[in-house]
């Protein structure tokens, strides 16, 4: 623990997420206002004391609008990478450690999904099943996990022929043994890394999609859909489309400096890590 | 003295699509009950893979094409790979050349030595917890309460040696098979290690296949020496016999490899 307070890239993306997070989970406390409450005279109104970061268009609170979009925002990060990463991480260590036709079949699986341009299949996805939170997290996990398959089959390719491998099969553990106790926790900082960058890309995705109106419906809030909102109305209100794009920078920013902060840890040539 | 493991005419190979390399060309073994048995050979000539071949612990492109392995009357070769398991560790265990590889950096000494006495005794936490700490004080650990929570690269060289003899014993196999467990280690680590397994020999009535390059360990602690050259076993006997008068040329070169105290300096 020592090692991650003086690491400052780690540190204040920890403290960045941190906050996040904190908003996000006390929303309904924080929160003055109802997020979906309309007050159409008090439209447009700027930052003020009592609508801390104004009001959009129907005179709807943004800053409490933007601290329930956080909860939506944060989760999908959470749970589309978490989809990822699981399918990423069982592929990836089958791929490296049984190797021969295994591993052929899910590298060219994997080669196959890289061929996709990932936004539009999720688009045309999306246009299909139709846009809900739910559909949203799974399609954007379902389509990230190969970066994590690659990492984590070079991670066990290497580490299957380290010894200790061998004297786990002679004191008789099991493949499944071998890999979820002894390759996979020797493996896992890349994946680590990844992950938390892989948040990051994914609050970007999904912003992107709320934007083109694909991805949380309204009237619940997200900040890819409040930008959305905010553009009919960027002449005169700047402030609906400055605050949640200043929010998705501050969130993806916090996210690379944990990740960054992560590698430096997971970095080989620090020797002191373990 | 019954005899615990027998390998008979054993052919091992390496299939390639242009020529099949023979790496096991008929090897010929006993081993007695309580006995340690020294295999000698020069690199390649096929000590380890006689080794691991008695449990199948061999690398995938590797086919056993024939003979028998007879541990305790019971042949391994067509033993399924679960039962295998279950011998592996907890009947036949291996203690490998170099203990800084062969342990996994990312756990505790105690996590791996409970993880090997769960994976064959149903025990309670606490009693594993307890048998681990016991092997750890058989191998000659200093405190080894603490040595359960240390990892491995907070031990000496000497010391992951002596954890490891303690994992390969601590569900009380019938066979230790050392594959060069000393090589790895300085010279006097080294006599601490062979008077370690002599020991446990001798407390534990643990027979001991120890696998070396080097004759001078042999004549040390083993009783029966077995020598290999390219895949097969030319010479095997008591070790004082075969020492004093070796029948096989090989033998004598190696014999002759061993650093003499008289005769001119070079």
């Amino acid at each position: 623990m020592k090692i991650f307070a003086k690491n400052k890239l780690f540190l204040s993306g920890a403290v960045i997420v941190g906050v996040m997070i904190v908003l996000a989970v006390c929303a309904p406390f924080i929160a003055k206002h109802d997020p979906n409450s309309i007050d159409l005279e008090k439209a447009l109104i700027g930052p003020s004391h009592e609508h801390l970061l104004g009001t959009d268009s129907l005179g709807r609170d943004l800053f409490s609008r933007m601290l329930f979009g956080a909860r939506i925002s944060l989760s999908v990060g959470f749970v589309a990478v978490g989809i990822a990463v699981l399918i990423g991480v069982i592929l990836g260590s089958l791929a490296g450690y049984y190797g021969g036709w295994a591993d052929g079949v899910i590298s060219r699986g994997i080669d196959i999904m890289l061929c996709f341009p990932t936004f539009f299949l999720i688009l045309s996805t999306i246009a299909v099943l139709g846009p809900s939170i739910w559909n949203i997290m799974i399609i954007i996990g379902v389509t990230n996990w190969m970066g994590v398959a690659r990492l984590i089959r070079a991670e066990i390719l290497s580490l299957k022929e380290r010894e200790f491998v061998e004297a786990a099969r002679a004191i008789g553990a099991s493949d499944l043994r071998i890999i979820t106790r002894h390759l996979i926790p020797n493996g896992i900082g890349p994946v680590l890394v990844s992950a938390t960058l892989g948040v990051a890309g994914a609050i970007l995705l999904e912003s992107g999609l709320s934007f083109l109106g694909l991805g949380v419906q309204p009237p619940s809030p997200s900040w890819g859909n409040i930008l959305t909102e905010a553009k009919s109305t960027l002449g005169i209100a700047w402030w609906i489309t400055v605050f949640p794009g200043l929010a998705i920078l501050i969130t993806v920013l916090g996210y690379n400096l944990l990740g960054e902060g992560l590698r430096e840890y997971f970095n080989p040539q620090r020797e002191e890590r373990r | 003295m019954s005899v615990l493991l027998e390998i008979k005419n054993l052919h091992l190979e390496f299939p390639h699509e242009e020529r099949t390399i023979e790496a096991l060309r008929g090897v010929d073994l006993r081993v007695h009950e309580g006995e340690i048995l020294g295999l000698v050979g020069e690199s390649g000539s096929g000590k380890t893979l006689t080794a691991l071949s008695v449990t199948k612990l061999l690398p995938k492109s590797a086919r056993i094409t024939g003979g028998e392995i007879l541990f305790d009357g019971r042949d391994l070769l067509k033993t399924e790979e679960d039962d295998l398991r279950k011998i592996r560790g907890a009947k036949i265990s291996y203690v490998f050349q170099d203990p800084a590889t062969s342990l996994n950096p990312v756990f505790t000494i105690g996590e791996q030595l409970i993880e090997g006495i769960e994976l064959h005794q149903k025990v309670k936490k606490e009693k594993s917890f307890n048998i681990a700490v016991a092997a750890l004080k058989e191998v000659g650990m200093p405190s080894p309460k603490d040595i359960m929570y240390a990892y491995s690269h907070q031990l000496s060289g000497g010391m992951k040696q002596r954890a490891m003899i303690a994992m390969a014993i601590s569900c009380k196999p019938r066979l230790l098979i050392a594959d060069e467990p000393t090589t790895a280690l300085d010279v006097t680590i080294q006599a601490q290690i062979l008077d370690l397994l002599v020991s446990l020999k001798e407390e534990l009535q643990l027979t001991i296949i120890l696998i070396t390059h080097d004759l001078s360990i042999v004549a040390q602690v083993a009783e029966k020496t077995a020598v290999m050259q390219e895949g097969q076993v030319v010479e095997y006997g008591d070790t004082a016999i075969i020492y004093r008068k070796p029948s096989h040329p090989y033998t004598q070169r190696l014999i002759d490899c061993i650093p003499k105290m008289s005769g001119h300096r070079i």
